[in-house]
């Protein structure tokens, strides 16, 4: 099964999940989403999906300047990101309880 | 901006994703990329191969950037009219997202139903409106036009302007269903009713309009106090248990609101009172005013003489409840 059509569906979750955790920047996530398993999450994803969740309003956002890097632009969560989150994570606990219910009944007809 | 090596891989990288993307306004595409520089400058960082290797083609890149970012494809895109632009105004979204929750749902449903109705009484609305504009400025009372508009002269156009507005309000409503612009058309109508409705309601409300709802010529004026019998009230004269006159009382009512309305007349006859600063002081010095012939003068014509005749209150009253004060009998 092709992961990365699995990703799209639940990489808003996932971004505000690590965003949750401390603010980052666009790479900074991408790094912590595949260091937590979601190793096939890809970089135009995460960034694209960071500039469309700021957009609805579900972000905040600063720039910290570096002296030897590149700027980096920081994201964190903001009350209504933490709504979303809090509202798209039940909708997930339904979701997996539903699958796992569903996969878990295949099984012991087998 | 750097100019190392990798900074120019990645500034020939930014600049394919940049043209593949060329379909967007420029100011999504803009805002969309304002970072992407730097961000691609930290992956470069990572030194595990070239840009190409690690992130794919740009054209590929800028697709996954796009469709992430929730922007519309080179086709979706290519008819952004003025109708989408506001549909996608983001305020309007997330009212659009709360309208989607299942207590929204409910909602909306139940918005339907009355739906027609509203479309009926805005086309109503709308009629009545103008009636009372149109009444009023010709000097008519304003109670002609409610609840049947007066137009043109009569009530059969304003009944007819009402079938007709009411007709075309709810064809409206109904293309507003399927279209786009008529939905707007109609948001427009709805706004202008009721914008024109409120600033009548509140000129009612400053006294505008206030000749025409009191002086009707029944006689009955309700901002004023009166008696059961409809009779004016002009003073208060306030007597102590002991038969003597108080003067500089101050009166309120049950929640401390001051009773400042006592009438500007005597059942008929016109009165003059001294302005007090404190509206709610009684009693009040009030006198009669009589009209003494006429005087002529040559630049304005004939004008009226005034004089004053002071109305004090009755002479001491025996106290009790239900207790009469006796008329004034003072006067020409």
């Amino acid at each position: 099964m092709d992961t990365t059509q699995l990703l799209k569906g639940i990489l808003d979750l996932a971004v505000l999940a690590v965003l949750a955790e401390e603010d980052g920047y666009g790479y900074d996530v991408v790094r912590r989403l595949r260091a937590a398993g979601l190793e096939e999450v890809g970089d135009a994803s995460v960034y694209g999906t960071l500039r469309r969740l700021f957009q609805q309003g579900h972000l905040t956002s600063y720039v910290v300047p570096s002296e030897e890097g590149p700027h980096r632009r920081y994201y964190g969560l903001n009350r209504s990101g933490r709504d979303f989150l809090a509202q798209a994570t039940k909708q997930w606990d339904a979701f997996t309880e539903a699958m796992d219910a569903l996969l878990k009944a295949k099984e012991a007809a087998a | 901006m750097s100019t190392t090596v990798a900074g120019m891989e990645v500034r020939r990288y930014l600049e394919a994703v940049r043209t593949h993307l060329d379909y967007l306004p420029a100011e999504d595409r803009d805002e969309l990329l304002e970072d992407l520089e730097d961000h691609l400058l930290e992956v470069a960082a990572e030194n595990e191969g070239t840009l190409e290797q690690r992130l794919g083609p740009a054209s590929a890149y800028a697709e996954e950037l796009r469709v992430s970012a929730g922007l519309p494809g080179p086709n979706e895109g290519a008819t952004v009219g003025w109708a989408e632009r506001i549909s996608n105004f983001q305020p309007l979204r997330k009212a659009a997202a709360a309208l989607d929750s299942p207590r929204g749902r409910a909602l909306k449903r139940f918005a339907r139903e009355l739906e027609p109705g509203w479309w009926v009484l805005r086309g109503y609305l709308g009629v009545l409106a103008l009636g009372v504009i149109v009444t009023r400025n010709e000097g008519l009372l304003v109670r002609e036009s409610i609840p049947f508009p007066r137009l043109l002269g009569s009530y059969f156009w304003g009944v007819v302007l009402s079938a007709a507005a009411i007709a075309v309000s709810v064809k409206i409503g109904r293309m507003a269903a399927r279209d786009k612009r008529a939905w707007l058309l109609s948001l427009a109508t709805t706004g202008l009713v009721l914008a024109v409705g409120f600033s009548v309601l509140g000129d009612l409300g400053n006294g505008a309009y206030a000749y025409a709802v009191t002086d009707d010529g029944s006689g009955y004026d309700s901002r004023f106090l009166q008696h059961a019998d409809g009779s004016s009230i002009a003073n208060i004269c306030p007597y102590s248990s002991d038969g003597k006159l108080l003067t500089g009382v101050l009166l309120f009512d049950q929640f401390g609101r001051p009773i400042t309305n006592s009438a500007d007349d005597a059942d008929g006859r016109q009165i003059e009172q001294a302005k007090p600063a404190i509206l709610n002081v009684y009693p009040k010095s009030i006198s009669f005013v009589d009209v003494q012939g006429e005087v002529y003068d040559p630049g304005t014509g004939p004008v009226q003489q005034k004089t004053l005749t002071p109305l004090p209150c009755p002479a001491a009253v025996t106290a009790g409840p239900g207790v009469p004060s006796p008329i004034p009998s003072t006067g020409p």
